[in-house]
């Protein structure tokens, strides 16, 4: 006869066949977990869908179970469900090879244990349990709702490691840690976390962002020697390049982190200048070339951010140096434009800019047929008054109105 | 296996100190080995002596969610038949029939067969 108490241990053996499939699959080989896992199993199929969930596992059809571990949002879900997924996803976080699952992993886990301390009843019945008296209440509460800190702490120490060298785990660190205000955004908190800007000022948020700037730093570190060593050497040259090209690496591998374009700007405007003062062209070329990619990423940041408006005059002296090392003449007056389009008020850029439109110009009517240079002098004329506005004074600006001039038309 | 003391022993963390210093207790009684007994004593000095490691394991530990198994079924009994021996319930199965025709047998009665009496005649 088959009885209820049957019925119960086939189920538990399913669930735990299952639960070691689906460790499988979302750990990629490691060791499965305490059989206490296959609670997890157990508490999934006890919806409809999570028992059709559980059949096709039982098939080999795993997908629709891993979905069922990565809920959109975890408020609202039963506690002890949640704390197996946080302590599932931790664990699958902990051995999975540091790729885009394991990003998924730790984001899942983190988002589970704010849920949970979110919640708190659960955590503190529990801890109450536990440690009733033995351990003070204000400790019991930090032990019992500090989970999602401590991950943010593991992050950081993992990511510490392999810092210096840039590799792929503090590479996944820095993800995670920049995505945190995302997976805030999956659980009830406190913080209206609906809205970017609220989970930006979360305390979890803000503490990601500590430790990753910890981390981006520790990258950096390299760099920082390196460019007190060239800096020693007195005159930029070579050791200079290497050091930006260094910090070009960090900047890509932390995913164009905004603080190393500041850094890279802070740092690279005196040493532009000297190279220029001292007319080493090819020099400030490559150095130009080098740190493009930074130059271009921060001047596109400044249209969208007000706080950024202390750089704009920097990226657009920058620009004003490529327009000048640049050797197309249309390139240079568009390069010009974009600086000024940054900072209107910018010296250089307005000089620059005035003298190439005067240039623009005088080769409008040079090149010009006989017989359409007053059509030639007219559109020049545009120019002369636009690089008049900008910068008064200037002598191509002055021979441009001359021959404006000869062309029967008023300058 | 699980590094959990909770996990590893079947630990309930809700049970408390005295609950886990009896269980852990009848495991080491149960325990041959002495290095396990030895990883239990650890284990039972981690969850008893240090409230806030007990606290930090039972967090790490997954909550035992699945309903806790019944009981086994009872082992079959032999059932009984009010039927006594028939001659037909003597009678060799034909295959077990078929084998011993095979061997010559001697033709006495059982009193006097060497292999029962383990007499020579």
């Amino acid at each position: 006869m088959w009885r209820p108490d049957d019925q119960q241990l086939l189920e538990r053996l399913e669930e735990r066949t299952v639960m070691r499939a689906l460790w499988r699959r979302m750990s990629r080989g490691a060791p499965p977990p305490s059989e206490r896992a296959a609670g997890l199993v157990h508490l999934l199929r006890q919806t409809e869908e999570g028992a059709r969930a559980v059949e096709q596992a039982l098939e080999g059809e795993l997908e629709l179970l891993v979905a069922l571990t990565r809920p959109r949002r975890y408020d609202g879900l039963r506690p002890t469900l949640i704390h197996h997924l946080a302590l599932w996803h931790h664990a699958v976080a902990r051995v999975a090879p540091p790729d885009a699952e394991a990003e998924e992993a730790w984001l899942h886990a983190f988002a589970a244990w704010t849920a949970l301390a979110t919640e708190a009843t659960y955590l503190r019945a529990l801890a109450e349990a536990v440690a009733g008296d033995a351990v003070p209440a204000v400790d019991r509460e930090a032990v019992a709702l500090g989970a999602p800190s401590r991950l943010l702490a593991e992050l950081e120490a993992l990511g510490l490691e392999g810092a210096a060298s840039l590799s792929s785990t503090t590479a996944l660190a820095l993800r995670v840690l920049s995505r945190i205000p995302e997976a805030l955004a999956r659980c009830g908190t406190p913080h209206d976390t609906t809205h970017a800007l609220a989970r930006e000022a979360h305390p979890l948020a803000r503490e990601a962002r500590r430790r990753r700037r910890t981390l981006v730093d520790a990258a950096m570190e390299p760099v920082h020697h390196a460019l007190e060593e060239a800096q020693a050497k007195g005159q930029p040259g070579e050791p200079h390049l290497a050091a930006f090209a260094s910090a070009v690496r960090v900047w890509r591998f932390t995913a164009h982190d905004l603080e190393l374009e500041r850094f890279v700007l802070d740092q690279v405007i005196p040493i532009a200048w000297e190279l220029y003062n001292h007319k080493h062209w090819s020099l400030l070329r490559r150095l130009d070339q080098t740190i493009a990619a930074v130059v271009d990423a921060l001047a596109n940041r400044l249209g969208q951010d007000p706080e950024l408006v202390a750089y704009a005059s920097r990226v657009a002296q920058m620009l004003v140096f490529r327009a000048e090392l640049e050797g197309r003449f249309e390139t240079q007056l568009e390069i010009a434009e974009r600086a000024l389009a940054l900072c209107d008020t910018h010296r250089n850029g307005r000089l620059v800019c005035a003298d190439l439109l005067s240039e623009r110009a005088l080769r409008r009517i040079e090149t010009a047929p006989l017989w359409d240079r007053k059509r030639a002098a007219l559109e020049a004329r545009v120019d002369t008054r636009r690089a008049e506005s900008l910068f008064p004074g200037l002598d191509r600006t002055k021979r441009a109105k001359e021959a404006i001039a000869r062309e029967g038309v008023e300058p | 296996m699980s590094d959990n003391p909770f996990e590893r022993y079947g630990l309930d963390p809700f049970a408390g100190p005295a609950r886990i210093t009896e269980r852990l207790r009848e495991l080491a009684e149960d325990c041959e080995d002495e290095l396990e007994r030895a990883a239990i004593r650890e284990a039972w000095e981690a969850l008893t002596l240090h409230p806030r490691r007990r606290l930090e394991l039972a967090l790490q530990a997954h909550p035992e969610s699945r309903p806790a198994l019944g009981r086994p079924p009872r082992p079959r009994r032999r059932a009984r038949t009010e039927d006594p021996l028939g001659l037909a319930d003597l009678t060799a199965l034909p295959s077990v029939a078929g084998a011993l025709a095979k061997l010559e047998l001697p033709d006495v009665p059982l009193d006097e067969d060497e292999i029962l009496t383990g007499r020579k005649r």
